[in-house]
């Protein structure tokens, strides 16, 4: 019950967003109606990450506990980030396009994301590429593990190599780039909107993925 | 305390050596690596001979060189133990954290192995200016495959546990890696640029860091990958 | 000295190997564990070994009255399995000198050329094992398990490819174990360890041990 009103209000909450997100809010100065692209772009990428982390933080619970329920629900947090990932780079090309002439220039944001993509696909690869199923999710947490304890040398590094073009992520007072409060409010809005949108994707692969398995004859030995 | 610390590393010396002599013998991995770093050597010189290339084309050139001629050596470190049936013997005699540290140093002398005959022969093919900061220059290929090797030794065992698919370690390893690749290019082409050692400290702390945690973080982790 | 098997099960993906078994083996006694292929005799004693882990269960080992801890059950436990497989580019010599530096011990030269004539491989000993025969393989088995001098020692198909002078030296050898501590086996062939079976466990494919 108390599931069915939380997923009418996630409804009926992005469908808010996204009209809020064109009309609602007003054109950004410089940008134009392009920077409506924020209101969905920001919050796939910080899904994105939010739900490597939470696959990762599954990967450390199974190494700690051996439940094979956490190796499946980080798999799953990370299939949902892989395609949150995909969307949110798909969306920065779009609008690098615009703005910057070209889909791809290797900008440091757009470098972080690829990073990050690319984990995921080597996340799925080593799962794919390993039979025994205890295995498979040791390798798996292990490599979580390693590959995220890159990431902050790559936010370090990346700046350093390549001049970004990208607007700030948190409006900040010295960029050209400013949110006003309309904005601000349909960016926030929308930000809460897509992190239930996702805990409402993971909640269902899992009950899928419970079901499955269950089909298959787990029992407890 | 101090007569199992002398014993561990005994144990490991007795690893690297044994890879040593095992290498030595059937030239394997010495052989494809070696084979490897020439063929795309000679590419690179035959496509760009008449290009003046400027030092940050001629780091990066270096370093993909050597990433990957260095991986199928590295995956071999751990698959020729599975595939040989070998690892069992290996589980039986000594702990993970001896057993890490023996590939680890083995994979770190491999890839010095590589830097001698590969760096010299850049040098040769590619005709690199006088005007480099040679001994920062080797400093960072030094730095950089030792992190590399520090990185990829975890990796590579798992791809031996994932019934030894030699070509799924560049996969894996190179998001990984990717800090590591981006900031030796940098500081290997300031360096070959001229520069001093001043002006790349950031880049050499940053790598002496990366590989004290992802060591470390692969010794804390390597019996989960090791032991059934 | 003892080890005190309890609840012990092991599956691979949703395939029962065994389940709940539970043994107690006693210091000067020989163990036979028998049954037909894929009955789960190997994967019991890579168990043992440490070499997998159980689904569930317990396994304890004793020496006297104190359990021995995962990183010295190491150097009490000796192992011939078939599995086993060593550096075919070294010798015998090297090998055993190499396992012997890795285990930490110091046993000089003199004990390993012992130990190899003690399997017979005393003539052999410089040769890269990679011209060996499998008898020959065999006999370096028991060599590497018997290096570390341990207290319980796992033979599964202990018999296996060897020649007469081989059995013989293996029902010594095996003589020799149980006075000094435990020593069990695997096979599919009880007749050849009818004279040491003083408690054997029968396993049946997904079987439920006794008790």
């Amino acid at each position: 019950m108390v599931f069915l009103v939380l997923k009418i209000i996630i409804a009926l909450w992005m469908a808010l967003v996204t009209i809020a997100a064109f009309i609602y809010a007003p054109p950004a100065l410089g940008l134009g109606d392009l920077a409506r692209i924020i209101f969905f772009h920001v919050p796939l990428a910080w899904v994105s990450v939010l739900a490597y982390l939470i696959s990762m933080i599954y990967s450390i619970r199974y190494l700690k506990k051996g439940m094979m329920i956490d190796d499946r629900k980080a798999a799953l947090n990370g299939e949902i980030g892989l395609i949150f990932t995909v969307l949110a780079t798909l969306t920065g090309s779009i609008f690098a396009r615009y703005t910057w002439g070209m889909f791809w220039n290797w900008d440091p944001r757009e470098s972080s994301i690829f990073v990050l993509l690319l984990i995921y696909c080597a996340y799925f690869v080593l799962r794919s590429a390993v039979e025994d199923e205890t295995r498979r999710a040791r390798m798996a947490s292990v490599f979580s593990i390693i590959a995220f304890i890159s990431v902050p040398f790559l936010v370090f590094i990346i700046p350093r190599v390549y001049a970004t073009l990208h607007p700030d992520p948190i409006i900040s007072v010295e960029s050209g780039f400013q949110m006003d409060a309309k904005m601000f409010q349909v960016f926030m809005a929308s930000l809460v909107g897509f992190t239930g949108l996702y805990a409402w994707i993971a909640n269902i692969v899992s009950r899928i993925s419970s079901v499955t398995t269950g089909m298959e004859g787990e029992e407890n030995v | 305390m101090g007569r199992i610390f002398y014993n561990s590393l005994r144990g490991v010396w007795a690893l690297v050596k044994k890879d040593l002599v095992d290498e030595l013998r059937t030239r394997y991995a010495i052989t494809s690596m070696g084979l490897f770093a020439l063929t795309t050597l000679v590419m690179v010189s035959f496509s760009t001979g008449i290009f003046a290339l400027d030092a940050g084309l001629h780091a990066s050139f270096l370093w993909i060189i050597i990433f990957f001629s260095s991986m199928s050596a590295l995956a071999r470190s751990f698959i020729k133990e599975e595939e040989k049936g070998t690892a069992a013997a290996l589980r039986l005699s000594a702990s993970p954290e001896i057993i890490f540290t023996g590939k680890l140093l083995y994979n770190v002398l491999l890839l010095l192995g590589l830097l001698v005959v590969v760096f010299p022969l850049y040098i040769f093919l590619m005709n690199l200016s006088p005007g480099s900061n040679y001994v920062l220059v080797v400093a960072f290929l030094v730095l950089g495959s030792v992190c590399l090797a520090g990185a990829t030794t975890i990796l590579a065992a798992m791809v031996s546990r994932a019934g030894a698919k030699n070509s799924l370690l560049p996969v894996i390893a190179f998001p990984v890696l990717l800090p590591v690749l981006l900031t030796a290019i940098r500081g290997t082409s300031i360096a070959l640029a001229g520069g001093n050692a001043d002006s790349v400290l950031s880049e050499l702390t940053f790598l002496f860091s990366y590989l004290v945690i992802i060591v470390t973080a692969s010794l804390l982790l390597f019996s989960f990958v090791w032991e059934d | 000295m003892r080890i005190e098997i309890k609840g012990l099960a092991k599956s691979y993906q949703r395939k029962k190997v065994f389940r709940n078994i539970s043994w107690q083996l006693e210091k000067g006694k020989s163990y036979v564990v028998t049954g037909p292929n894929g009955s789960g005799k190997s994967t019991l004693l890579r168990l043992l070994c440490g070499l997998e882990k159980p689904t569930a269960g317990t396994i304890a080992f004793y020496i006297g009255e104190d359990i021995v801890g995962p990183s010295s059950l190491r150097s009490n436990m000796g192992l011939v399995s078939p599995d086993l497989q060593f550096y075919g580019q070294l010798s015998p010599l090297e090998n055993l000198a190499f396992f012997s530096v890795l285990r930490g011990l110091d046993k000089s030269n003199d004990f390993l050329q012992k130990l190899l004539a003690k399997v017979q491989l005393g003539e052999e000993m410089n040769h890269p094992i990679v011209t060996f025969s499998s008898g020959m393989k065999q006999r370096l088995r028991f060599a590497f398990a018997l290096l570390h001098e341990p207290v319980f020692l796992f033979l599964d198909e202990p018999f296996t490819n060897l020649d007469r002078a081989g059995k013989d030296l293996v029902n010594c050898i095996i003589e020799d174990q149980v006075s000094k501590g435990i020593v069990l086996m695997a096979t599919n062939e009880p007749s050849e360890v009818e004279r040491f079976g003083q408690d054997i466990l029968q396993l049946a494919p997904g079987s439920m041990g006794p008790g």
